[in-house]
């Protein structure tokens, strides 16, 4: 569908951006104030950003994000595509409906509740098989593999709904088994969706802070988590220092990620 | 039309020691609880350029499929060089498969594509290079070697569709609609090409295609199917001189045809009075229709002779006003309505301009064709 | 010219460990959790880690009995603060959909209709902040809202104030923290059903008489229904729990449900109330999740990032 925009929808277009960037400019203009007064500008300083880097707790909530989302990710991509796979490709199987039903549930479940029901399992298994011993960067790690996985799945799905079936018998007719068409066809076609799907589950792991909250430990707490304690006490320039940061790093690599696809096209 | 001379000097299909090559027993196929494919035999020897003729939804594709090995017949066999080949995986048959779309590898080149197969067995990297670039040479792609699909044409990528499929010299080799892609001018000059290379390379083709005319060009035999069932199977010039039933002589090129009632039958020849056509109908071959039995007359278009006077013959005549002229450049079809209301159809080639031809609209013509050129329908 | 390929069934039979292993760790990871909430939930409070009476009780035969006790549920039900805070979360998430509907379609609309150079930018500019962190988006708009806020501070400067309008801390900021935070949620599936209308039906409209606003009316809304409710929807059930937004944005006088059992949860202790309002919180979800389920059956493919 394509034809030419009125005027009074460019209008409203461009109201809707200003709308969605407005309030991520004036964090970012405000990261450089001198003014510890957030409203009030006193001049340009990259103080915030030097405080941000002496923050012991900060870095450390950092670095256990960081983690947590390298292998959650990780977790998920592979989670994700074996059910991506089985969903699309094993035709109707008993139980299809169910998966097809757990893999998208926990996109749209309330945090809280996949928070408090993981928590309790947790706490649960720990009592009956002793595993997973307390709670921390591993259980985090878990319950955000379940989370990451709907989401990967979802993209898998449609790219591998979208793959010409023809591909793969061709392969198997020219005389490649199963598990080799997998590897030197559908692999390399899907590995555009892999890479945006291993992006996104960073993206959203390193962004969680509710489903985080129920089940960190002491001592595992996320960037998110030291975040939202320090935020809760009102606005601090620090926080904005550290929300340009953010913005800027997945910009560019949206950007770069973009940059990489147009070229290769 | 490619010259098909040797092969039809050569009919192994009516010499009764002949082995088949590829042997379809009574093959069934059901998809949840729905027929596919309805008790299919057939017999294809080696070297045939074979089609399968057929609407889409008639189970050509799926006949296809059981041959390369992605479904499984649900009752019957099937035979390649005299090996059941019924429960084998694709990856395990002699036999390649050129697909709709071509199915090419986008992510890799043309020599990766063709070389694709060959890195599943067991052969040395310089035969395979020798083999690739063999095969390149044969569709005359050797330019195009390091090219991605993508950077093809339509016409290229068919090539390179069928050489990939080709050099694994498989037993047997499965054609999906190959030409579908192609614009009409490309398509009619990569049929010479396709028949051609399967005459210089000797391998067994079966072909699926809804063109009746791509079938009628380039096949030895075809067999036109219907509701998942072989109706007949045949030299192009069989099915198209004598269909079986109704339904072939209707699916293949157009043909009039009058009801009537059988009179008289002997062993070469059947009386049927008509009343459709308004005359008796003397058909100069034997058919298994008795003496008052309800059969229909079929006559092709372009065996139907048109003039204002009558003809010398009394049998096979009928009269009738034109009441439309089709005009196709090479021929004009006219369109005759009979006493009866019929509309009968008769091509005739366009011998003189337009301006000049002899029959006209609103003229009163007769109608008349000779006996050999009719057949009865019983079926 | 365009092909039709026939689709057939996939050619290999599933290995028994694809399936079984994305189902096993969301059955251990995703129903069993919910089972637990349940059984919790009929559960006696206890002091103590963890804070409720055993899961499962074995008895001296070694019997397995299971206690139900239902005085969470009559304590949710007797307590006016827990049937307002659902009211007013179904209530704040459904203002949140419709905002977010109300700016999401004519945006979806705008960007499906541009041409397809500038398609791809508009789209990332919706899915950029979709990937930025949600707790400092929200955060954004304390520094607007507050009464020392952008916000007011220019209103006052301007003279069209005198004292602070009371912007921050109520139902009002938190139904537009969630229509800011949701809004790529509504606008990708809206677009991704927009996008693919046929222009020739609206000209096909046009020319069998039909004014634009009927053209809309008739042709392109219902096309893009199942757009609309699976944005609706992909809105309205996580924001009904929502708990970032009202804590940060709502101050003390917006309780919603979210927050609710957050507060039972890690205040009081109150595993076995927590879950119990959980429960209850699902029972209201399950009618829209059983629809959402239908429609991302077909068409959930926007999250798809380029």
């Amino acid at each position: 569908m394509q034809t030419n925009l009125s005027p009074s929808l460019r209008v409203f277009l461009t109201l809707g951006y200003g709308f969605l960037y407005l309030p991520i400019l004036t964090l970012i203009i405000f990261s450089f104030n001198a003014s510890r007064q957030v409203t009030v500008w006193q001049g340009f300083s990259t103080k915030w950003y030097l405080s941000l880097f002496q923050d012991k707790i900060l870095i450390k909530s950092l670095w256990v994000s960081l983690q947590v989302a390298t292998s959650a990710a990780t977790f998920a991509i592979i989670l994700g595509t074996l059910a991506a796979i089985a969903l699309v490709r094993f035709g109707r199987f008993k139980g299809r409906g169910l998966l097809g039903i757990l893999t998208t549930a926990p996109m749209i479940m309330p945090e809280v509740i996949t928070g408090l029901s993981l928590l309790l399992l947790f706490v649960g298994l720990e009592q009956i098989i002793g595993w997973p011993q307390g709670r921390g960067i591993l259980t985090i790690t878990l319950a955000h593999t379940t989370l990451c996985m709907a989401y990967v799945t979802i993209i898998l799905r449609g790219r591998l709904a979208d793959m010409d079936l023809s591909l793969e018998e061709a392969a198997l007719d020219l005389g490649a088994r199963p598990f080799k068409v997998f590897i030197t066809i559908v692999l390399p076609l899907i590995s555009p969706a892999l890479i945006s799907g291993w992006l996104l589950a960073f993206a959203l792991s390193l962004d969680d802070l509710v489903i985080a909250s129920f089940v960190a430990g002491p001592g595992s707490s996320t960037l998110p988590m030291v975040i939202f304690s320090s935020i809760r006490f009102g606005i601090t320039p620090q926080i904005n220092a550290l929300a340009t940061i953010i913005i800027t790093t997945v910009a560019m690599g949206v950007m770069i990620a973009g940059w990489l696809m147009h070229r290769k096209k | 039309m490619p010259s098909k001379r040797h092969r039809i000097d050569l009919q192994p299909w009516q010499d009764p020691k002949a082995k088949p090559y590829i042997h379809l027993d009574r093959v069934s196929k059901e998809f949840n609880g729905t027929p596919a494919i309805d008790d299919v035999s057939l017999s294809i020897f080696q070297g045939e350029f074979f089609s399968l003729l057929g609407p889409s939804g008639c189970g050509k594709t799926t006949l296809l499929r059981m041959l390369a090995g992605f479904e499984k017949p649900s009752k019957g066999k099937i035979y390649i060089d005299g090996v059941d080949m019924t429960r084998r995986p694709a990856y395990d048959r002699p036999v390649n498969m050129m697909f709709q779309s071509y199915a090419l590898f986008p992510h890799m080149t043309v020599e990766q594509n063709i070389a694709f197969g060959l890195k599943q067995e067991r052969i040395s990297k310089a035969e395979i290079q020798d083999r690739v670039k063999e095969v390149l040479k044969l569709v005359q792609m050797e330019k195009y070697n390091s090219r991605k699909p993508h950077q093809l044409s339509g016409g290229q990528r068919q090539r390179v569709a069928l050489a990939r499929s080709l050099v694994k010299r498989p037993k047997l080799l499965l054609l999906d609609e190959p030409l579908a892609a192609l614009d009409k001018r490309l398509r009619e000059q990569t049929q010479f090409e396709l028949v051609t290379i399967q005459e210089k390379v000797g391998i067994t083709f079966i072909m699926v295609t809804h063109d009746q005319e791509e079938a009628m060009t380039m096949s030895t035999r075809l067999g036109v199917m219907d509701h998942g069932r072989l109706r007949q199977i045949g030299t192009p010039n069989e099915v198209y001189e004598y269909p079986n039933s109704e339904y072939v002589a209707d699916f293949i090129g157009s043909i009039n045809k009058f009801e009537g009632l059988v009179t008289e039958v002997d062993g070469n020849h059947i009386l049927v009075d008509s009343e459709e056509a308004g005359s008796t109908l003397y058909v100069r071959h034997s058919a298994e229709a008795p003496v008052g039995s309800h059969v229909k007359v079929a006559i092709r278009p372009e065996k139907m002779m048109i003039d204002h006077a009558p003809p010398d013959q009394k049998r096979n005549v009928t009269k009738g006003i034109v009441r439309d002229i089709g005009y196709l450049g090479d021929v004009s079809i006219y369109h005759v309505k009979l006493k009866s209301g019929k509309i009968v159809l008769a091509t005739q080639p366009n011998l003189v301009r337009l301006a000049e031809r002899p029959v006209t609209w609103d003229d009163k013509v007769f109608l008349f064709w000779r006996a050999e050129n009719s057949i009865v329908l019983t079926a | 010219m365009k092909l039709k390929f026939q689709k057939h069934k996939p050619s290999f039979s599933s290995p028994f460990w694809v399936t079984s292993i994305p189902f096993g760790w969301l059955l251990l990871f995703f129903l069993i959790p919910f089972l637990i909430v349940l059984k919790i939930s009929f559960s006696e409070f206890r002091l103590g880690l963890p804070p409720y009476a055993p899961l499962i009780d074995w008895a001296k035969e070694g019997v397995l009995t299971i206690k139900i006790d239902l005085s969470n549920y009559t304590f949710i039900g007797t307590d006016f603060l827990y049937l307002f805070a659902y009211v007013d979360s179904l209530i704040i998430a459904l203002l949140g959909t419709i905002g977010c509907l109300g700016i999401g379609y004519p945006m979806a609309y705008s960007i499906a209709k541009a041409p397809p150079s500038k398609r791809t930018i508009l789209l990332m500019m919706i899915i950029l902040p979709f990937w930025t962190s949600f707790l400092l988006r929200v955060y954004a708009w304390i520094g607007i809202l507050s009464p020392q806020g952008y916000l007011n501070t220019i209103l006052i400067k301007f003279g069209l104030i005198r004292i602070p309008l009371p912007l921050i801390d109520n139902t009002f900021a938190t139904v537009l923290g969630i229509i800011y935070c949701y809004l790529p949620f509504m606008i990708l599936p809206l677009y991704s059903f927009l996008e693919k209308i046929d222009h020739t039906l609206v000209e096909a409209a046009y020319d069998l008489g039909a004014r634009p606003f009927q053209a809309f009316l008739r042709v392109i809304w219902p096309l893009s229904r199942p757009g609309v409710i699976a944005g609706s929807l992909l809105v309205f059930i996580p924001a009904v729990g929502e708990f970032v937004i009202p804590e940060l944005l709502g101050g003390s006088q917006t309780l919603m449900i979210g927050k609710v059992i957050w507060n039972e949860f890690f205040t009081n202790r109150a595993w076995p109330v927590a879950a119990a309002l959980a429960i209850v919180m699902l029972i209201f979800l399950t009618l829209p999740i059983v629809i959402f389920q239908r429609y991302q059956e077909q068409q959930m493919r926007f999250f798809d990032a380029d």
